[in-house]
């Protein structure tokens, strides 16, 4: 009995002492400034499994933040599950103090506009602290397919195999856009290409092409074994100036502004984002270390190293694209769900 | 093949302090994640990279490439001693490794593990090296068809490895391949026995289900007074020395299982797509196959260790391949690890061979060396290992559970597999306790997903016609002979004893 | 008390026919063919093998100790998993452990208390601040301790 208490104070005395979170920056009712995260941990929630291409942005992201907070620790917190959907949710639910923040797919924006199926988020009241990249979708071709050119498929006689990721993942919505775009071009879209399977499948000459971003595409290009046929955006184009673009093909006015949310889409990479309710001076705190962070040269060697692409843009900015982006006419919300149903 | 630069490489690397001694940190970190379950040695990958930044090529392509490779051999440690899983390819090691442990035979079980992964790390490092020239028809010449057909071969050991309770082994193996199911369907993406809950739109995890039907089982057996180790005569608390020998000296004595199962693991692991949780279980349903004592697998047989540890290894050598020469990852794990390449200045492709064939074969000699350097230091811990292994089981009970429940949690940072693992867990001890054969539940996990989603691709592409393909074929007459050479065998054995798994 | 062997066996047939029914009656073309592929037979072999169980006797006695203890230990992980939910790891831990070791397995009570020191040092030295991952919080413990 004795050892039971004895047990049960020892527990309590666990909770009571581990609290190292009580906040030693600040006087409550002061504006915040740099300093208000010191002694405080803040937790960066990846969407994704380690290892992967917003797992590294994510990484690299927080580690510079935190010298910009000074005293503050930000540990990362994978929430791998349903394409995003979950480390979305979570986030979303997280308290709005501005101690959770994170990056998700930027694609989830179609899960909202379509209302799919496990979206507990508005993406429109989110805190966005800003973004780190651009998402330039281009459409790949195998070198050892038929097609030498986006003309030369749009004049195909018979389906065009492009690989995808799952059914309902923004890369499978991106070509279901682009079939809907050109009447006269037929994709038949194969899901359930993770990663490079698609690559490598596109060098077995399984399949001709497949649509994504054009940086994870680098080697695979570099190596000969593809090239890119189309520049889905303006701002594709900007980067690709040699190969044609999307817009220039489109012959409806539906299809022009399918494009135009792809353009939209294109602008916003790797964003970084917390839940409803931020105050806004800790947003804007955090909006001034993660511009700060993304611009260090430091972290720009670092990623050119890695080869990954950086395009830093604000928090403002950020919001009030994806308040655009979310805001579509209905005819553009019907369309799309037309392109995703059909096949 | 350019034998200066292969064995100059090797001495330079064998004779870099800097290099050795960051293998020799690298060993211990990656034996540790592929030992704890859940963790995995993605993450530690991961961990490592900041680490790496600003490093020489050579000297972070070895620290990473290192502790990748002996993941594997480290998840063999809770597989052998306690019957707990790291993953789902440390399962195919509990079945005869636990049992060895608990016939107080666990110092061999583990020299054998150690011993098989290093050999397996070493061939399948020596396989890559001498497969150079004929790369790219090898890996190109396998497509979701074949993945499929693999797959389905693979099932087919579902029925070899229920020894008597054939009915009992197919309906669980049939449940693994449902728990397969779980999730968002490749075709139409719409989801399948999710019941509205998010977490299991990427499917049952399957570390859990494989804790649950191991670990789970054994702590509740041993806790309630079954199944406790068997510590023969006067219980050796540490396991000797002479004991760890000679089960690395089992695998030299099995050497023709184990240049198969290197073999055949290398061959796996080179085939991007596939999937390496395949590698170990298609080759212990080899071994079992190919054994003229099929009925010791279960029960505490060498082979049943050597051949999953072999594989498991050798396929990491296998998937360096089309990761270094085409820049296409032959795994997740070296998905990372072409980043991480990327990232310090190498450039894979084709150009590899060419320009930088020195760094290529010094990769080749640290996934070679990492395993030798892993083999000597967990032999050097395996007396204290053993103690670990013998602690009472009141005191380690406990602990275990909890590792299981963390190690579930951890695989997919989803708390609700906590719950599922509770159920999944009950189901496993009923089987255990009532004989169902619980090898053709993980297979049919395992397998499923690849299966399926191959299935689905390859009739995408081809249509039902896609098993006509030559190398299609081949796998087809492979399949039918398995299933006609088991059937053979099980009608000359009916006077005999059968398979013993529980 | 039903036969442990006839519940396992009835499960199992429960799980494939409710598998397929599902499947049939809720899945668009495409996702139903491997289900039911693998479901309908599944559904017949466990038939066959809940029938088997029925018709035969039992041969093996269990001992009422083992099936008691079978029935605490259920418990116990039962205790374990809902405990770690409530409280997370960190703290549910070391909470559990000391319970197990010391109602069940009757330690000393130095024994409890350092497997449950022990407990809580490799969690929070090895994988919350060594490793740096998140490891399950708990539903309570945020309530108190600002994470």
């Amino acid at each position: 009995m004795l050892k039971r208490m004895l047990a049960v104070a020892v527990g309590v005395l666990f909770l009571a002492g581990c609290q190292d979170n009580s906040g030693a920056g600040g006087e409550p009712g002061a504006a915040a400034d740099e300093n208000y995260f010191s002694g405080k941990t803040i937790t960066y929630v990846i969407a994704t499994d380690p290892g992967g291409g917003y797992d590294t942005y994510g990484r690299m992201i927080s580690r510079y933040m935190q010298t910009y907070l000074p005293g503050s620790r930000i540990i990362i917190r994978n929430v791998p599950g349903a394409g995003h959907i979950v480390g979305a949710n979570t986030i979303y639910a997280s308290r709005g103090d501005g101690l959770t923040i994170g990056m998700f797919n930027t694609g989830l924006i179609y899960n909202q506009l379509l209302q799919l199926e496990g979206v507990n988020f508005d993406l429109t009241n989110m805190s966005w602290v800003g973004k780190a990249s651009n998402e330039i979708r281009v459409m790949l071709v195998a070198t050892n397919s038929p097609y030498k050119s986006f003309e030369d498929m749009l004049a195909a006689d018979e389906p065009v195999k492009f690989a995808a990721s799952g059914v309902g993942s923004a890369a499978y919505l991106d070509t279901r856009i682009l079939d809907t775009v050109y009447p006269e071009f037929d994709i038949e879209t194969i899901a359930g290409f993770a990663g490079a399977e698609g690559e490598l499948s596109m060098m077995r000459g399984e399949l001709s092409a497949q649509v994504g971003i054009a940086s994870s595409y680098d080697q695979f290009v570099a190596n000969g074994n593809g090239y890119f046929a189309l520049a889905m955006s303006q701002l594709a184009a900007d980067l690709y100036p040699d190969v044609p673009v999307a817009q220039d093909y489109a012959t409806t006015e539906e299809g022009l502004q399918l494009l135009g949310l792809l353009e939209a889409l294109s602008d916003l990479g790797r964003l970084t984002v917390g839940p409803p309710g931020i105050p806004a001076d800790i947003l804007a705190v955090l909006r001034d270390a993660h511009s700060k962070a993304v611009n260090d040269p430091e972290l720009l060697a670092e990623a050119m190293q890695i080869h990954i692409p950086i395009t830093e843009g604000s928090g403002e900015y950020v919001e009030q694209r994806i308040i655009e982006a979310l805001n579509q006419p209905a005819e553009i919300v019907a369309l799309l769900g037309q392109a995703a149903t059909s096949q | 093949m350019h034998l200066d630069v292969a064995f100059g490489t090797l001495f330079n690397l064998l004779t870099d302090p800097y290099l050795i001694g960051l293998m020799l940190i690298a060993v211990p970190l990656g034996a540790f994640f592929g030992a704890m379950p859940g963790l995995g040695g993605k993450l530690g990958v991961v961990l490592l990279i900041p680490f790496v930044f600003g490093m020489e090529p050579i000297a972070g392509a070895v620290l990473l490439l290192t502790m990748h490779s002996v993941v594997h051999t480290g998840g063999s440690i809770p597989s052998i001693l306690f019957g707990i899983p790291g993953d789902g390819t440390s399962t195919a090691v509990v079945l005869d490794g636990y049992e060895m442990t608990r016939n107080g035979e666990g110092g061999r079980a583990l020299g054998a593990s150690f011993g098989a992964s290093g050999i397996g790390g070493v061939l399948g490092a020596v396989f890559l090296g001498m497969l150079l020239p004929v790369l790219e028809p090898i890996v190109l010449a396998f497509s979701p068809a074949e993945f499929f057909l693999l797959a389905i071969l693979g099932i087919t050991f579902i029925a070899t490895l229920s020894g008597k309770n054939v009915v009992k082994g197919l309906v669980l193996g049939l449940l693994g391949l449902m728990v397969a199911f779980v999730g968002l369907d490749p075709s139409t993406g719409g989801p399948r026995y999710t019941f509205g809950h998010l977490f299991l739109w990427d499917g049952i995890d399957i570390i859990t289900a494989v804790l649950a039907m191991y670990a789970i089982p054994e702590m509740i057996a041993l806790g309630s007074g079954q199944g406790a180790v068997d510590y023969g005569d006067g219980a050796s608390k540490r396991y000797k020395i002479s004991e760890v020998w000679d089960g690395i000296l089992d695998v030299f004595r099995h050497w023709k299982l184990t240049l198969r199962t290197s073999l055949i693991g290398a061959v796996i692991g080179l085939i991007p797509g596939l999937g390496g949780d395949a590698a170990s279980w298609i080759c212990y349903g080899h071994a079992v196959q190919s054994s003229k004592t099929p009925e010791r697998f279960g029960k505490g047989a060498v082979e049943g260790v050597i051949a999953p540890e072999t594989a498991n290894n050798s396929k990491e050598g296998g998937a360096l391949l089309p990761t270094l020469f085409f820049a296409v990852p032959g795994s997740s794990g070296m998905a990372l690890l072409l980043g991480a390449f990327l990232m310090l200045g190498i450039q894979p492709g084709p150009t590899i061979v060419t320009e930088n064939l020195d760094l290529v074969w010094t990769l080749i000699w640290a996934l070679a060396v990492a395993n030798v350097l892993c083999v000597v230091i967990l032999v050097a811990l395996t007396p204290w290992l053993g103690s670990l292994a013998n602690v009472r089981p009141p005191l380690l009970i406990p602990f275990v559970l909890v590792f299981a429940l963390l190690g579930s949690y951890l695989s997919s940072a989803a708390w609700e597999n906590l719950i599922l693992i509770f159920f999944l867990g009950c189901l496993g001890y009923m089987c255990r306790r009532h004989s169902w054969p619980r090898p053709p539940f993980v297979i049919g996990v395992v397998l499923g997903p690849v299966a399926e989603d191959s299935l689905h691709k390859a009739l995408a592409l081809w249509g039902p016609s896609f098993f006509l393909r030559p190398l299609s074929l081949i796998l087809i007459a492979m399949i039918i002979g398995s299933i006609v050479f088991y059937v053979w065998r099980t009608r000359r054995e009916n006077a005999l004893e059968g398979i013993g798994h529980d | 008390m039903t036969e442990g062997r006839i519940v396992t066996a009835g499960l199992m047939f429960a799980f494939f026919t409710s598998a397929v029914g599902i499947a049939l009656i809720y899945f668009p073309e495409g996702a139903r063919m491997l289900p039911l592929v693998v479901g309908i037979p599944g559904v017949f072999l466990s038939a066959i093998q809940l029938v088997s169980e029925l018709r035969r006797k039992e041969s093996k006695e269990i001992s009422p100790e083992v099936r008691a203890g079978e029935i605490k230990m259920i418990i116990w992980f039962f205790s374990f998993a809902s405990t770690i939910i409530f409280l997370g790891f960190t703290y549910g831990s070391p909470v559990m452990i000391a319970a197990y070791l010391h109602l069940a397995a009757k330690e000393k009570w130095y024994t409890v208390l350092i497997g449950a020191a022990l407990a809580w040092s490799v969690l929070e030295f090895v994988f919350t601040r060594g490793i740096g991952i998140v490891i399950y919080e708990g539903i309570i413990p945020p309530m108190f301790v600002v994470y």
